[in-house]
């Protein structure tokens, strides 16, 4: 059944129009994640699916029904707020119990729900201490808590890690993981970390300025990104991006990258990487992964000679950054590669892993 | 050199004493002095060779302006025209500086703006104005007539104390109290107003003091001793001929212990509130 429906919604802040058209549908169990720069509307989405603000245009279904003219606490959901929104005044025994309270459901069963929940949580502890008296993650759990305790058709979350230090916020990021494998609760979840998407999401919508980019699985965000700005905004380092032509002359055809500041011409040779329909001299964009390139001499069948320019360690990997063709780019290499600044090694990579983006309207070619 | 920079240490130090001492008199000054004046009797009072203690401390005073004058009355019409006030600008004004402080909506700005431009003409260009619509409305001589002139000063006042506590609550708040199923006006007294409740006490208390203590309305919009506030009743018992300091000093001094003892009843509350404005935690 589908959990969630959206339907050509517009919201618009007197003359800004800040979602421009958002249609997307939502099976139960889904986890979707809403990725995309800070601004592009992914709060505003997420209030507009939880009622806290009315809808220009469109339609939202929840469950089976129109949720467009419910009140927030009729749409049978719940939401953690990126500042966790803990009331300051009530234990969080109360904080956790005060939805169901509103709702009317009796004290014996509050406490059941509260304590069922936060032992799940390892909260136990807490129930008596006011939220001043937590540490940052401790609300981010009672955050939580006070959401599942309601057993809601559909969970929000807007950024509900992004106040975490990068430890606490792997590990939370796993726990809500075996969280939704365990109660597969639908989720709707906005973020605009990368690695938070990827790892959580069931589904991605990749937003930019109102606008849904590509909503597709994270594999295949990842491996096939629908135009020049889902791939460049999935992944990390950023993917290289080649200004280039298509040339079609006898035998395959090729790739032949614009070269800048007066560097020599490089060709790429790519097989049956596109599709005939592409005619000869297509202004095209070449979009490679850092991941996608490897030292010379494994099996890929371009290689070349570059000049390292600057050397990162991160410790699991190398980050290599050289040129090609007078394009500033980035590799990623096994961390037993240490190539020295100013050295020029081999590199090489398989021209299948090559993404193809129109030059003009940016959208995937191949 | 540490001995000098010590010295000059220690004269900014007496300076700033002097400075804090000084200001300190002109303050206290004439309360010690009104309440000494209350104990005297009328011929210590008037005598020519000035006394600064009673020196045969009498009661009387007391007595006779709360026996034989309508002083009680006073008290209770100022104290009704305060309750009145304070429970007008609480209400109204809360609701209105919450909306100020989490809402948008079309001429926000403008309204805060007039409201803070009404607090910067003098109070007597509006009583004209005032009296004329009391009268049409037949509020002349009314506590709540009163109360309602007050309110066009201290309304604004309130909105714009209470609009910064609510500026420093986290604006997720009501978004969380709405999902868990309370309604807007549910979030504001269940989640949110318990978060301001010592800037609240302390605004309304800026109130009721404001309004206990006002005089020049009370003067023009009251005319009988059914709505006369202490204020102008005590000035009004100057008569030609006799000026009755003993008893203008007792009243003085009962009319500030309403005062005296709300200040220390939230003292506390209170400068935890206009300090802090906040909800840390
Ligand atoms: N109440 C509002 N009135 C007017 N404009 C608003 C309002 N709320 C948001 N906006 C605007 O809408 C746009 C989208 O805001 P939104 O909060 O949805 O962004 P976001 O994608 O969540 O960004 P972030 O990652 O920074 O949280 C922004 O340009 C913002 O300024
Ligand atoms: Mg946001």
């Amino acid at each position: 059944m589908e959990a969630l429906r959206i339907k050509a919604v517009r919201k618009k802040f007197g003359p800004l129009e800040v979602l421009k058209g958002i249609s997307l549908d939502l099976e139960e169990g889904d986890f979707l994640v809403l990725l995309g720069p800070s601004g592009c509307g992914k709060s505003t989405l997420l209030a507009l699916i939880a009622g806290l603000e009315d809808i220009t245009a469109g339609e939202i279904h929840i469950g089976d029904v129109i949720a467009n003219d419910l009140h927030p606490r009729d749409r049978n959901i719940a939401m953690v707020f990126q500042s966790y929104a803990l009331y300051p005044s009530m234990t969080v025994h109360a904080n956790m119990a005060f939805g169901l309270k509103m709702r009317g459901v009796s004290t014996a069963d509050q406490d059941e729900a509260v304590k069922r929940v936060a032992d799940m949580l390892d909260i136990g502890h807490l129930l008596e201490r006011k939220p001043g008296q937590l540490s940052g993650g401790q609300r981010q759990r009672v955050a939580m808590g006070r959401a599942l305790v309601r057993d809601p058709m559909l969970f929000l979350f807007d950024e509900p890690l992004s106040n975490l230090d990068a430890k606490l916020r792997v590990q939370m990021r796993s726990e809500i993981k075996k969280l939704h494998n365990r109660l597969q609760t639908t989720v709707v979840y906005v973020t605009h970390d990368q690695v938070e998407a990827m790892t959580l999401a069931t589904k991605i919508a990749v937003m930019q300025a109102g606008e849904i980019q590509q909503y597709a699985p994270p594999e295949e965000i990842y491996n096939r990104p629908a135009n020049a700005f889902v791939a460049g905004f999935v992944g990390s380092p950023q993917m290289n991006f080649l200004p280039g032509r298509l040339e079609r002359g006898n035998g395959d055809p090729r790739l032949r990258i614009e070269p800048a500041n007066g560097a020599t011409e490089c060709t790429i040779p790519i097989g049956s990487l596109v599709e005939s329909s592409l005619g000869n001299g297509e202004e095209v964009i070449v979009g490679i992964r850092p991941e996608s390139i490897r030292p010379a001499g494994s099996s890929s069948t371009f290689t070349f000679d570059a000049a390292i320019e600057l050397v990162e360690m991160t410790g699991a990997d190398t980050l290599a950054t050289f040129i090609l063709g007078g394009h500033e780019m980035m590799a990623r290499l096994p961390a037993e590669e240490k190539p020295a600044l100013g050295d020029r090694i081999g590199l090489s990579f398989d021209p299948a892993s090559v993404h193809l983006f129109d030059r003009h309207t940016t959208v995937r070619l191949n | 050199m540490a001995k000098s920079l010590q010295r000059t240490k220690r004269i900014h130090d007496w300076v700033a004493y002097g400075v804090a001492i000084f200001f300190l008199f002109f303050g206290l000054a004439p309360i010690v002095w009104l309440i000494i004046t209350s104990f005297k009797s009328e011929g210590e009072i008037v005598n020519t060779v000035l006394t600064y203690y009673p020196h045969n401390p009498i009661a009387t005073n007391y007595v006779d302006i709360w026996r034989q004058s309508a002083f009680p009355t006073l008290m209770m019409n100022s104290l009704q025209t305060t309750i009145m006030t304070v429970v007008i600008c609480v209400t109204v004004g809360t609701l209105a500086s919450y909306s100020f402080s989490q809402y948008r909506f079309p001429g926000k700005y403008a309204l805060l703006l007039f409201y803070l431009v009404v607090r910067m003409f003098p109070a007597v260009l509006m009583i004209i104005p005032l009296f004329l619509i009391m009268r049409f409305f037949g509020l002349l001589d009314t506590s709540l007539g009163l109360a309602l002139a007050y309110t066009s000063f201290l309304l604004p006042l309130f909105i714009w104390m209470m609009k910064g506590f609510f500026d420093a609550l986290p604006p997720d708040l009501e978004k969380a109290a709405r999902i868990d199923g309370c309604t807007r006006i549910g979030a504001l007294v269940r989640v949110i107003l318990p978060l301001v409740r010592n800037g609240l006490a302390a605004t309304a208390i800026f109130v009721a003091i404001a309004s206990w203590n006002e005089y020049l309305f009370a003067l023009m919009l009251t005319t009988s001793s059914g709505s006369r506030t202490w204020p102008v009743g005590l000035q009004l018992m100057i008569g030609e001929f006799q000026l009755p300091w003993g008893l203008l000093a007792a009243g003085g001094v009962i009319s500030i212990i309403p005062v005296v003892i709300l200040f220390a009843l939230v003292q506390q509350t209170m400068v935890r509130g206009l300090t802090s404005g906040a909800v840390k935690g």
